[in-house]
């Protein structure tokens, strides 16, 4: 395990999250008393990542019900259904957000929970079950995809999937974690993940702590090095994957699985079954996030571009399923054909 | 290309001293415009090593001036011997680039080929450091010209609509000494008055496309959008990209083109959706002795500095922040190859031609062997 978790709950009614803006520089735990704030710590990414932000916002609704004042459970159930609509418009690329806010609430509707103390209860119990599952699930997508890395492997991982993207371990940088933990010889190349840097601040400050060799490149890089120095895999992490086995994640992810199908290298996905959304039937259903044009414009108080200029910037793309070989679940590999593959593995079939 | 409205261009003699050569330190754009004296042969390599100068015509062009520079400097005794041995300070500076190996190489020829004493050796020096200006700008123009035309049939094609082309890295004028490569159709059609809009790659590690394309397209009143590098892959699905435009490092005169780290990916991106990837050059960038440019050119290793720490304005003053944790190793490859099968054409100074051997050596028949 890591020193630090991306988050926690205390039990004095403390949302506690590391303030993952300030890494690897700097240190420094928030803390949060309210889903307003919880919602607005997601909006500005004090805490991202599909799993992350899938456990603050089921500790968002927890939260509220622990410091709620309400005297009877109906105004209680009120209060939480307006916390669940404020967190559910903080990001609206990630599926896990939904996801969670959707077991909060199915464990909101039961019946038996006929008390506030009893609501208060069984909120908490059920965000500490998520945070306790994604763990869980995060070292067995590391197992399943163990037997995929060659003895000696050169990985491209995009943006950050580790400990700080999830509760704790991670998804895609988990998949590394795991390998190396088992005496591989994995060597990563970080994309660094503009504009928000997660790979060359995140990735490289988790892999440094946990002794894994790596190096940083710019996003450009990744073809240069398939092609000349040879790579044997990528592994990424998502925020949602629809039905059809398109895979929405961090912008620049698209560009990646083309140059590595472009090389033969192998694209591998590693998400849990919480990101998999069967409600959404192909990828170009999937709602890109705009963010702000400072994200292009500074880096920390650093003005990068010309004043007064128009930027785009949207966090994520979608990858067709065509050029994924194969996504990594907690529950097993799965291969194409992914749209009959995944129901499968969902269930529906 | 003006500022301020007052034409520039991007290497000149100093007005009252023509024993200096001006530049514009391009590492302090867009936040600062200052013009550094050139006086030795030392001023003029590290110009070009630290990036002062950059873009392959505009390296061309310092070497140029470089080596009148140091046939101003050399002792007349040693003449010719310091000439070659500044030459190769010279061409050390940079080894991706191939105008300034040729910038150097022309001058040599042309001094050495001239029979007379030091000052008619110097003269013939900077009538040739002139030449070797005049022509990139003149390309430039042409490439231009040419380009145009592509650009035009889109905006039939689309009722006049809007035609956004996307770019990589700073193929301008900066990069030239006039008008630039990718960005002279640019200029050409939005001084024509067609529509057109332009997506700039911010281009990390040095941030060209984010620093100096989208400073001088808006002092040239182009409309443009800076993204990140990530993001134009994501544009291509989406219908938002009519046309992708870089310029070139290298290119082979089988037509791989070797340009700035990530214009590989641009080039898959765009194949995968069907979206033309055409890129501008003056033939002085033709490589005519490697075929497989995958394999031969040679790319670059900058310091990993580059990655680590990013470049920008705050308070008055270029600052550097560190991304990454302190002492994380970072890869640095200044260029990658696009094959020239995904390249749909080259625009050069005498045309347009497919990326082939067939191609480019239809429009360059005095090179066919």
């Amino acid at each position: 395990m890591n020193a630090f978790r991306s988050i926690e709950f205390l039990d004095e009614g403390i949302v506690r999250m590391l303030d993952q803006r300030k890494l690897p520089h700097e240190t420094i735990y928030n803390d949060y008393l309210s889903y307003e704030e919880v919602a607005q710590a997601i909006q500005d990414m004090v805490i991202r990542g599909a799993p992350a932000i899938g456990a603050a916002a089921a500790y968002g609704m927890a939260l509220t019900a622990q410091r709620s004042q309400a005297s009877d459970v109906d105004t209680l159930c009120l209060e939480l259904a307006t916390a669940s609509e404020a967190l559910a418009r903080s990001r609206p690329t990630a599926v896990n957000l939904f996801w969670a806010l959707d077991r909060m609430n199915k464990c909101i509707a039961d019946p038996k929970l006929d008390t506030v103390k009893a609501l208060q209860k069984a909120t908490l119990a059920e965000a500490h079950a998520i945070a306790k599952e994604d763990v869980e699930i995060n070292k067995a997508i590391g197992m399943n995809a163990l037997s995929l890395i060659p003895e000696k492997a050169t990985i491209i991982h995009h943006c950050n999937t580790g400990s700080l993207a999830t509760v704790d371990y991670g998804t895609a940088l988990g998949v590394i974690r795991t390998a190396h933990e088992h005496g591989k010889e994995v060597f990563a190349l970080l994309d660094e993940t503009r504009p928000r840097l997660q790979g060359g601040r995140l990735s490289a400050y988790e892999l440094k702590e946990q002794g894994v060799p790596f190096k940083v490149i710019v996003d450009g890089a990744s073809g240069h090095f398939m092609r000349t120095l040879g790579v044997d895999l990528c592994v990424v992490g998502t925020d949602r994957v629809a039905a059809n086995g398109d895979v929405a994640n961090k912008i620049g992810t698209y560009n990646l699985a083309v140059v590595a199908h472009e090389n033969n290298v192998p694209f591998y996905v590693a998400a849990p079954t919480s990101t998999i959304d069967m409600a959404t039937k192909h990828g170009n259903e999937i709602e890109i996030e705009e963010r702000p044009a400072s994200e292009i414009t500074h880096v920390r108080e650093c003005q990068i571009t010309p004043d007064g200029i128009e930027v785009g910037n949207p966090a994520f793309d979608v990858t067709p399923a065509k050029y994924i070989t194969a996504i990594i679940t907690e529950k097993g590999v799965v291969y194409p054909p992914f749209e009959e593959n995944l129901a499968a593995l969902m269930g529906e079939k | 290309m003006n500022i301020d409205e007052k034409h520039y261009r991007t290497i000149w003699l100093k007005e009252d001293d023509p024993n200096v050569v001006q530049i514009i330190d391009q590492r302090h754009l867009p936040h600062k415009f200052i013009i550094e004296d050139l006086k030795t042969v030392d001023d003029v390599a590290r110009a070009i090593k630290d990036m002062r100068v950059r873009g392959a015509g505009l390296i061309g062009a310092t070497a140029g001036f470089g080596m009148y520079i140091a046939a101003l400097n050399a002792p007349a005794d040693t003449f010719m011997s310091q000439l070659i041995s500044d030459g190769e300070l010279l061409k050390a500076t940079r080894p991706t680039a191939v105008n300034l190996a040729w910038a150097v190489d022309r001058q040599l020829e042309a001094i050495a080929a001239l029979n007379g004493d030091v000052d008619a050796k110097i003269a013939i020096a900077l009538d040739t450091a002139q030449a070797i200006a005049d022509e990139d700008a003149d390309f430039c123009r042409r490439i231009g010209e040419h380009g145009l035309s592509i650009i035009e049939e889109m905006s039939k094609a689309k009722n006049g609509d809007v035609v956004n082309i996307l770019t990589h890295c700073n193929a301008g004028w900066l990069a030239f000494v006039d008008y630039g490569s990718a960005t002279a159709p640019m200029y050409a059609a939005h001084d024509k008055g067609i529509k057109i809009h332009i997506w700039v790659d911010e281009t990390r590690p040095r941030n060209q496309g984010a620093r100096l394309t989208a400073w001088e397209l808006g002092q040239h009143g182009i409309p443009h959008t800076v993204i990140a590098d990530n993001v134009g892959g994501h544009l291509m699905q989406h219908g938002l990209v009519d046309l992708v435009l870089t310029g070139t490092d290298r290119t082979t005169y089988t037509g791989d083109v070797g340009n700035k780290i990530g214009t590989y990916l641009k080039a898959l991106a765009a194949f995968d959706n069907d979206i033309p990837f055409y890129t501008a050059l003056p033939s002085s960038t033709f490589d005519w002795v490697m075929r497989d440019g995958v394999k031969e050119v040679p790319i670059e290793q900058r310091d990993g500095r580059e990655v680590r720490y990013i470049q920008g304005f705050h308070e008055g003053e270029i600052k550097e922040v560190l991304l990454t944790p302190e002492n994380s190793l970072a890869a640095n490859y200044a260029f990658d190859v696009t094959p020239s099968r995904l390249v749909t054409g080259l625009i050069t100074e005498r045309g347009i031609c497919e990326a082939s051997e067939e191609g480019v050596l239809g429009l360059y028949p005095e090179k066919r062997k």
